[in-house]
């Protein structure tokens, strides 16, 4: 009988959109936020608070780093930065995903069945 | 709250630890007045809604820091208590707001298990013959190594091994595919990914699919800024208008991340750990469409438009619910009738719910991203589900997102 996957821990759907989010290049917080609810079709919706939260905490674990500042054309907001997703995130964010696919499959056996 | 809430939000940030407000606290306040300058309807509600989740962070911050201070089962309490009442402002689920704060520490626990598995990968890379194979299995197993030194030594034994696809007399279209897939997935330059694009042109030139992705190369890559910015007429080049054209002119629309696939990232992993998921996210997410959308959304008046108009066509053909969704929702910008709106309308709604009725919603959605659609119907059927929407079900969703 096949073995569970090792995997860590789930991901928030907070840690796991944000992660998605970046997967489609550098953004900045209101560009991540718009990104994960076009993302989800409006399913996940992050306000700035729990953003920004969710940000440090991915920082810390170096899945997530800040970019160099690299304006667009019509960004003036000396304020925002940028992040983008690190070689861990993309690790984690893989692992997650199989995870997933793992519990999506069991999933699939059980209703068949 | 007044039209201008700068003093609130500055206020609201100062609920922060001061750490973090040093750090993000700027950041903060730009976004907060970036989403109310952008929502100009219903600012109670979203005023009270962005209150109560700055209050949320800013709890669940004190309440991070509370564990982190304080020895471990004393803090656990309080911190527990603080992240509850984070959880209830900001209405997210209790556990996500622990898991939040604990998963650093379990995660590092998950370390050394992942770590053998990225070894037993590479194990597995190294036995086999089969040269676009070992290529799919060395970049599996650099994605999962933990250090940057293994991922960057088997990063170069994957390019090298699906260079080696190219000694072989006559490659496959599955082993061309598998190139291109692996090439997607190690994002370098020395990767053969244009090489198997133009092979594949040659075995399979009536698949969209490869003149798709044949396009999206040869256009400039996406920025950061979401929605992507439109491309301009001057963007395209010969090479990338002649794929478009072909795109256009194809008979059918074939991936290949899921079904060729198949057997060779399973065998990174019999105990199916690890499966096709990192193959899927790129078509899933927009990168691998993005291309096609900035180039043809506004093509209407320009010599692009027709060309435009039939690849959008190929693409909501396609065998995945998920590419299906974006050629109608595109062909449906560029339809020239009511009728025609009505009929990508009903396309993109249909491709939606296969997708989502498959996988049950919310993110579980996105695992079906490259199911194909035959397959997924049949799935559909076989839980006793239909393959069509119910009457209601999110015409005013779909028809927002459809909106200009």
């Amino acid at each position: 009988m096949p073995s569970a996957p090792k995997s860590a821990a789930p991901l928030s759907p907070a840690l796991h959109h944000i992660l998605l989010a970046l997967l489609g290049g550098e953004r900045h917080g209101y560009a991540i936020m718009q990104a994960v609810e076009s993302l989800s079709e409006g399913r996940q919706t992050l306000g700035p608070g729990t953003l920004y939260t969710a940000l440090k905490r991915l920082v810390d674990l170096g899945w997530v780093e800040e970019s160099e500042p690299r304006r667009l054309p019509d960004d003036h907001d000396e304020r925002r930065r940028y992040y983008r997703l690190a070689p861990a995130g993309r690790r984690a964010l893989t692992e997650e995903t199989a995870r997933l696919e793992h519990l999506v499959r069991v999933a699939r056996r059980g209703l068949a069945g | 709250m007044s039209a201008r809430p700068s003093p609130v939000f500055r206020f609201l940030v100062r609920l922060y630890p001061r750490p973090f407000r040093d750090r993000y606290g700027e950041e903060l306040l730009a976004t907060l007045e970036d989403v109310w300058r952008d929502r100009r309807h219903g600012r109670p509600a979203l005023a009270l809604r962005l209150a109560l989740d700055v209050l949320a962070g800013a709890l669940r911050e004190h309440g991070v820091a509370v564990l982190a201070a304080t020895p471990r089962w004393q803090a656990l309490g309080t911190g527990v208590l603080v992240l509850g009442l984070a959880a209830l402002a900001a209405r997210q689920p209790l556990a996500d707001a622990t898991a939040l704060a604990l998963e650093g520490q379990q995660r590092t626990a998950g370390r050394a298990a992942a770590q053998h598995q990225a070894d037993a990968i590479a194990a597995r890379a190294e036995a086999a013959t089969d040269a676009a194979r070992a290529g799919m299995l060395w970049v599996l197993a650099a994605q999962a190594s933990m250090t940057e030194a293994s991922r960057q030594a088997r990063s170069d034994q994957a390019v090298a091994a699906l260079q080696r696809v190219f000694a072989t007399p006559a490659p496959t279209a599955t082993g061309l595919w598998t190139v291109a897939a692996a090439c997607d997935a190690v994002q370098r330059s020395d990767c053969p990914r244009r090489a198997a694009l133009h092979a594949l042109a040659r075995i399979e030139p009536d698949n969209a699919a490869v003149w798709h992705a044949q396009l999206e190369d040869a256009l400039p890559a996406a920025t950061s800024e979401f929605p992507f910015r439109p491309l301009p007429e001057t963007a395209v080049t010969a090479e990338a208008r002649h794929a478009l054209a072909r795109m256009a002119d194809a008979r059918y629309y074939r991936t290949a991340v899921h079904g060729r696939l198949g057997d060779v990232v399973a065998d990174a992993d019999p105990n199916a750990a690890t499966d096709l998921a990192q193959w899927r996210l790129p078509f899933a997410y927009g990168q691998f469409w993005a291309g096609l959308d900035r180039l043809c959304r506004h093509a209407a008046g320009t010599s692009l438009h027709e060309d435009c108009r039939r690849a959008a066509a190929r693409l909501a053909e396609a065998d995945g619910p998920v590419a299906q969704a974006a050629g109608a929702k595109l062909a449906y910008a560029l339809s020239a009738s009511a009728d025609e709106r009505s009929r990508w309308r009903d396309a993109y709604r249909r491709a939606l719910w296969v997708e989502h009725a498959l996988a049950g919603g919310d993110s579980a959605r996105w695992r079906a991203a490259a199911s194909e659609t035959d397959a997924a119907i049949a799935q559909l059927r076989a839980q006793g589900q239909d393959a069509e929407p119910p009457t209601a079900w999110a015409r005013n969703a779909v028809a927002a997102t459809l909106a200009p």
